[in-house]
């Protein structure tokens, strides 16, 4: 069964209108979205195959205004949806039709940015780039870059312990935050860590991160700066196969060297990237790797050598370095609009599993066995330095049914994923999406055991529900859990 | 004292953690037992020592991984990561200084049950921010993993970072798995003579608000800096700031020379060469400036631009020494003369700054009781309980290690 006739069973009843009524007393009535015009633009996110209208949408102005509207969704018993920028692509902030959708792009603030502590709080609402563009001519910038980064909001990239290309260095999301303002499913406003590093007692900053919404609704960041390398330039490769090009990646780490982020594309993907972007890509190889080394101009140079003579070990056809700023801009375009590019071509379903790298060359030709047998077309792009792939699958959305096959044949890529050593999703989240492959690469125990987490932060399940876990082990863990626990008080 | 518990597999672990539960016993859950002097402690609980788990069961140098069963010792992993040029980049603490204990001790499922990272945790995180998987079995005998060998994963909730720093109270964990990085190619410090404190914390902010990526930045008064510089410098009778950068020898004539211009005006800086550098640094893992004094020793973690205003405040309150790791947002304090060795006005300080302090060590003049961890507000112990109970129920893994009723 497909996310999709799954969601159309959790139909709930309807909403309370108390609900609307108690939400008209704590917000002004521009801060709520009923009709049904302005609903509609709160459907979907990036994973638009699925829509879902919701209920009501509540736009606080405050960590206060938050903390109201749980209260009155912990009255009703009423489940909240909180929302971003609604980039996820893993249908993370998909409403439910009998949820409060909260959503926090008017938290927008900058509230204090401190240098002097390499920190900067801000309200969940504030785009991921804007944070390094408030800080960029002090020499500062905020290091994890997904490709949403101009529109996508720091708490959903709290929620989802978000990436981006040069996490091989600076580590992800959950590396370069420091502390979180949190609303509980109750209504109670907590604080996590603050502008101090490794917080006393258990690391809860560890699991609200990556939690996608489901233990609290995330107000407030305090996230790490980092000083701004004196520069930063690419160097492209291109090899007539991809075991080349991997067994180059792997040589490169193994020798020693950490380039602040390494990118492979498959010919399909450098076709559309470059018609796209125009970014001189080389269209006769059959994959491409973008290096990119920080430092000074010279420091660049020896670095770029040393990777050259790494990478002749392998037979690269292909080599260009970045030598000026604006031919760095220009590989990078092409990177960074990848996405799009092939979105012009056709619709696709973005894969987001990763896997020892060592495992490149047999995944990729696995990847294409697949997909060649649900006969779709396929382009890989990915982080190659941490193993996080990206086949992009191309299908027709407006066939009938050619969803749930294409939902099947990215199943089964996660499947071999996890069968190659690695997991489901690298940094995309599990949102609906992967909610019921968790079982791939979790036992029932695992998942008990964080799901013990979410019931310990959100008792009645209210909170983001049916995202993450799968729906009937949820079921069957909330039962036995209020069960057992009527047990213990009887 | 109780015999010793020393499983051998996982089966051996989870029938004496269900044993422990049916019995209402409770066990202490150690390494090697290098950390048994810091935090609290129960003579109530059962000693089960997890040093048989001892494998290296996986190491890719090319995907800079390596897994390990939790007893497995320290030196056997560096040993490992020896030949490939590749190390652990939180430059973990090592207490045998400081306990009088022998030294090359320590596994690795205690370095990171506690998460004491050094000096480089400024530039490259934590021990926490390394653990990318772990397979554990809780205080209910239910085995379970989370995250695994590749180093993005966000699916699901991230029990692997929980186990950093909860002190073996929430589960033990059987396997961990690391991400490594590759080895710096070479090491040079700057070091700074005779600086007053707040001097010292801005040339250190100036240096890391640089591009160069300083890896180290203390500042050790008079009376800490001698222990750390012997064999390293002629030792003056100064308070040294030091600062390190990490890369090919050319950048670090390059990084260096940058520096130093930068940093002219705090006076002249010394350059420090590699076998000194690495001397200097292993000192300051080892806490050689905090070793063979009968003080009481504080580390706190607070907001580096409070750290000056709190260090003041706790000196004119308390007999003490103040020395600066993490370019001040790490506090060495060694306290004497003190009945509750600072306690109540360090704790009330910090709380105000932000941050917390952690009581390494007692010293010789406590005679209160004093929690070895910083006191949580209502609302944290209350999650912090709720957290216990959902994975030790019944108490049986390290009661009141951390706190009391955890």
């Amino acid at each position: 069964m497909g996310i999709f006739s799954k969601l159309q069973d959790k139909i709930k009843s309807a909403i309370p209108r108390s609900v609307i009524r108690d939400l008209s007393e704590i917000l002004k009535p521009d801060q709520i979205v009923l009709d049904q015009a302005g609903l509609q633009a709160f459907e979907t996110d990036a994973l638009t195959a699925i829509q879902v209208l919701p209920f009501v949408v509540v736009m606080p102005e405050s960590t206060e205004d938050v903390a109201a509207i749980a209260k009155i969704s912990h009255k009703y018993d009423v489940p909240m949806v909180p929302r971003g920028a609604g980039t996820s692509l893993a249908g993370g902030a998909i409403p439910l039709s009998n949820a409060i959708v909260v959503c926090l792009s008017r938290m927008n603030r900058i509230l204090e940015i401190d240098l002097m502590n390499r920190s900067a709080k801000v309200q969940a609402g504030v785009t991921n780039l804007a944070i390094s563009a408030a800080v960029d001519r002090d020499g500062f910038f905020y290091a994890p870059d997904p490709s949403s980064q101009l529109s996508c909001t720091i708490a959903g990239n709290v929620a989802m312990n978000s990436g981006g290309a040069h996490c091989l260095k600076y580590g992800v999301t959950t590396h370069n935050i420091l502390g979180v303002k949190l609303v509980t499913a109750e209504g109670q406003i907590l604080e996590f860590g603050g502008s101090f590093l490794d917080p006393a007692g258990y690391d809860f900053l560890s699991l609200i991160v990556g939690s996608e919404g489901g233990l609290g609704i995330v107000t407030e960041a305090t996230v790490l700066l980092r000083a701004k390398p004196e520069g930063a330039r690419p160097l492209l490769l291109g090899f007539e196969t991809h075991e080349q090009a991997g067994d180059c990646v792997a040589a490169i780490i193994g020798k020693g060297y950490l380039p602040v982020a390494i990118e492979f594309m498959d010919k399909p993907a450098i076709k559309a990237c470059e018609e796209h972007a125009h970014a001189g890509y080389p269209l006769d190889v059959e994959a491409l790797l973008i290096i990119e080394f920080e430092g000074s101009n010279d420091e660049i140079d020896a670095s770029f050598q040393q990777i050259l003579r790494i990478a002749s070990e392998f037979n690269p056809v292909h080599k260009r370095i970045a030598s000026t700023e604006e031919e760095a801009a220009a590989i990078w375009l092409g990177r960074k609009s990848a996405f799009g590019a092939i979105g012009r071509i056709s619709e696709y379903l973005c894969m987001d599993g990763v896997i020892p790298l060592s495992k490149l060359s047999h995944v990729l030709s696995k990847i294409t066995e697949i997909c060649d047998t649900y006969k779709f077309k396929v382009s890989n792009i990915f982080h190659a330095g941490d193993g996080n792939l990206h086949p992009l699958i191309l299908y027709d959305a407006n066939r009938t049914g050619e969803f749930q096959r294409v939902e099947k044949c990215g199943a089964e890529i996660l499947e071999l994923c996890v069968l190659a050593g690695g997991c489901i999703t690298g940094e995309h989240g599990v949102g609906l999406e992967k909610r019921d492959l968790m079982t791939l690469q979790f036992d029932e125990t695992d998942l008990v055991n964080q799901m013990r987490v979410k019931l310990l932060f959100d008792p009645n399940w209210v909170l983001n529900p049916d995202k993450v876990f799968p729906l009937e082990l949820a079921e069957t863990f909330r039962r036995d859990e209020s069960s057992s626990s009527d047990g213990v008080s009887a | 004292m109780q015999d010793m518990l020393t499983p051998l597999v996982d089966r051996d672990l989870k029938d004496m953690i269900l044993d422990a539960k049916d019995k209402g016993n409770s066990l202490e859950i150690l390494g090697h037992g290098t950390k048994r002097m810091i935090g609290r402690y129960s003579e109530k609980n059962i000693p089960l020592t997890m040093r048989r788990f001892s494998e290296v069961t996986l190491y890719e140098p090319s995907e800079l991984v390596i897994s390990a069963r939790a007893g497995t010792p320290l030196t056997e992993i560096e040993r490992e990561l020896k030949s490939y040029d590749q190390h652990l980049p939180f430059e973990y603490l090592d207490f045998s200084r400081l306990f009088n204990t022998e030294p090359g001790y320590g596994t690795v499922g205690s370095l990171f049950a506690t998460n004491f990272s050094g000096s480089r945790r400024l530039l490259k995180g934590s021990a926490r921010d390394h653990l990318i998987g772990v397979k554990a079995i809780n205080g209910r005998g239910e085995s379970f993993s989370s995250g695994g060998r590749v180093m993005k994963n966000v699916a699901g909730y991230d029990l692997a970072k929980l186990m950093a720093n909860s002190w073996g109270t929430l589960a033990v964990m059987t396997e961990v798995t690391i991400k490594l990085l590759p080895k710096p190619p070479s090491e040079c410090t700057l070091f700074l003579y005779g600086l007053e404190e707040d001097i010292a914390l801005e040339a250190l902010r100036s240096a890391i608000a640089t591009p160069y990526e300083v890896s180290g930045a203390v500042h050790l008064n008079k009376a800490h800096a001698f222990p750390c510089l012997e064999g390293v410098t002629y030792v003056q009778d100064k308070a040294v700031t030091a600062i390190r950068l990490e890369n090919t020898p050319k950048s670090l004539a390059y990084r260096s020379e940058k520096i130093r211009e930068l940093l002219s005006a705090f006076g002249e800086l010394f350059y420090i060469d590699e076998p000194e550098s690495k001397l200097f640094w292993q000192n300051m893992r080892q806490l050689a400036f905090l070793a063979d004094r009968d003080d009481a020793i504080w580390r706190i973690s607070t907001s580096p631009q409070r750290a000056f205003q709190s260090a003041r405040q706790i000196k004119k309150l308390v007999d003490s020494q103040v020395s600066y790791d993490w370019g001040g947002g790490l506090l060495w304090i060694s306290t004497r003369g003190v009945a509750d060795m600072g306690s109540s006005d360090i704790r009330r300080i910090i709380a105000q700054a932000g941050g917390h302090a952690t009581l390494i060590s007692p010293g010789t003049d406590a005679t209160q009781p004093v929690s070895p961890f910083h006191p949580l507000d209502p609302a944290h112990m209350q999650l912090t309980k709720g957290l216990k109970s959902m994975f030790d129920p019944a108490g049986v893994l390290n009661p009141g290690r951390m706190y009391d009723g955890v």
